[in-house]
């Protein structure tokens, strides 16, 4: 029987393979049609171009989403609920009455509150983090993902006094959600 | 009608080429989004429901300084010549201009930051600098994203960030583009790959002039595309590699160009300059890209000015703008009307060389 690769994202047949140095490491990115033009990795000859015209950021494209494809994996691992499934899925926003089959059709939302009432169409995994996120009004505060990659991004950057701020303030927020 | 017919008369000053500028960035622009809760995006509201986002934020936006005296203009009041003008200057988007009742935009006298009521989003700002600005942009989003903060409370979710009519743009809501003339990539048949490339380093890169399909003229516009992955700050770092990295070959295929043995560049800017000098018809197309040519030929000294290269730069921008602006407003003319309009262009253009003396290729001499 042959093995058929599935999609690293959305785990239908995968049709596009590239494999890329990350951290001395080969890593695979194995993906299908639409993944693979959501990600804008389609079309292989435009690929060996921007390959050749655009070596380090091409590099660069490609580690970020073997990256985010990892990180993904280990969020699901650590966060998946089995009280996720229970929800139910609306399929009229009853704010602005945009429905799930428009949102289907154009790719957008008709109101704020359609992000919470579609939230399991946009980001299935996520539901169990739902009752903490309103849609409403300016929340101050970042998510820890969000803080967590300022994080990365002042020590990538050296910038070692906001790094620590930011350690600091994730330690404390981790601390509460603990 | 009067006030209105000024505001759009302006023209903003940071899309041309400057005095020093290296003539391959022409202009830097921040785009920062923000939607109110408890109301449809105006791309699903009805006027009334527009109305009220409009009611909500004009008063507020006025107390913004610089903005007490900003002319806030309803779409509706603009008729089609102001809105293709504010479309040019990068003062309205596309969306925008097609927009009726309930949507305003704000144009301050003295700035370059612009604020569109109800466009995509509730309230769109624009901001645009001059030159190669990323972080400037950047940091003057932020200030104008802390003032607002101030008066609103903004639709916000902490998984995507401030929400958008797109839920892949949801995040904190700021994009960059930047105006980009490469000539040298685009005689020597490059551009439609770049174009593609962009797509695999999630970047979209379209022609200048807005219609999309017309990419005469030489100028792009590189656009970062937006999320709730990446904060503006990581999206500028890719943004900026990939614009020096095209500046950089930019200016290497103009060398390479120079140094070929075809005198394929130089041929190129004798034609453009033969044809901008004596032509007696040229379409808005033909004039575009003629004057691209100029203008990198003023750059690299192939052609010399009287009254200075800089003066002239801008000179030049400004009068390409109007000739688009022109052919804009006439864009619905039947045949006869096109060509008494490109008739009318070539004389415009040929008096506009005959009054600025100039010497062609002085290294010949």
């Amino acid at each position: 029987m042959c093995d058929v690769k599935k999609c690293q994202i959305c785990g239908r047949r995968a049709t596009m393979f590239l494999t890329q140095i990350v951290n001395g490491q080969a890593t695979d990115l194995v993906l299908c049609e639409n993944c693979a033009k959501e990600k804008g990795l389609f079309d292989p000859q435009t690929l060996t171009f921007a390959e050749k015209f655009f070596p380090e950021e091409f590099k660069a494209r490609v580690d970020k989403i073997v990256r985010e494809l990892s990180e993904k994996k280990e969020e699901e691992s650590s966060t998946l609920s089995p009280q996720s499934a229970d929800c139910d899925l609306l399929t009229q926003c009853p704010v602005c009455h945009f429905t799930l089959d428009q949102h289907r059709a154009t790719g957008h939302m008709g109101c704020p509150a359609c992000y919470d009432v579609f939230a399991r169409e946009l980001n299935p995994d996520s539901m169990e983090n739902s009752e903490n996120s309103p849609a409403e009004g300016h929340t101050a505060s970042p998510s820890l993902l969000q803080l967590k990659k300022q994080l990365q991004y002042a020590v990538e950057q050296e910038d070692y006094e906001e790094a620590a701020k930011l350690r600091d303030l994730i330690n404390s927020l981790s601390g509460k959600q603990g | 009608m009067t006030t209105t017919s000024t505001a759009t008369a302006h023209i903003p000053e940071w899309l041309f080429h400057q005095p020093g500028d290296d003539g391959i960035v022409l202009g830097t622009l921040g785009r920062l989004v923000r939607n109110l809760p408890n109301h449809p995006f105006p791309g699903w509201s009805t006027a009334e429901s527009r109305k009220a986002v409009a009611e909500q934020l004009l008063p507020g936006l006025r107390e913004i300084r610089g903005f007490k005296t900003a002319q806030a203009i309803e779409i509706s009041a603009l008729d089609y010549t102001q809105r293709c003008h504010l479309l040019c200057c990068k003062q309205l988007t596309p969306c925008m201009a097609a927009r009726q009742e309930g949507c305003h935009v704000l144009l301050p006298a003295k700035k370059d930051t612009y604020f569109m009521v109800n466009e995509e989003e509730h309230l769109v700002a624009h901001i645009g600098r001059h030159g190669f600005a990323v972080k400037k942009v950047i940091q003057d989003m932020e200030n104008i994203a802390e003032k607002l903060a101030e008066k609103w409370n903004f639709a916000y979710d902490s998984r995507y960030g401030y929400l958008t009519s797109i839920p892949t743009e949801a995040g904190d809501g700021m994009q960059l583009y930047c105006i980009l003339h490469l000539p040298a990539l685009s005689i020597t048949g490059m551009m439609g790959q770049i174009c593609k490339a962009m797509e695999k380093l999630h970047l979209t890169f379209t022609p200048y002039y807005s219609d999309g399909q017309d990419d005469t003229g030489h100028k792009y516009i590189l656009c970062s595309i937006p999320g709730p992955e990446d904060s503006i700050w990581e999206i500028a770092e890719h943004f900026s590699g990939v614009a020096n990295h095209l500046i950089r070959r930019e200016k290497q295929v103009r060398i390479r160009l120079l140094q070929s043995p075809g005198e394929l560049l130089r041929d190129n800017i004798g034609r453009a300059y033969g044809m901008l000098r004596h032509a007696r018809r040229l379409s808005i197309q033909e004039m575009r890209n003629a004057f691209s040519l100029i203008q990198m030929a003023t750059h690299t000294g192939h052609l010399e000015w009287q009254d200075g290269s800089d003066a002239m730069l801008l000179r030049i921008s400004k009068t390409e703008l109007e000739q688009a602006l022109q052919a804009g407003a006439n864009a619905e003319a039947d045949d006869a009307g096109m060509r008494q309009l490109a008739i009318r262009r070539a004389s415009q253009i040929r008096q506009f060389f005959h009054q600025h003396p100039h010497r062609l290729f002085p290294e010949d001499n």
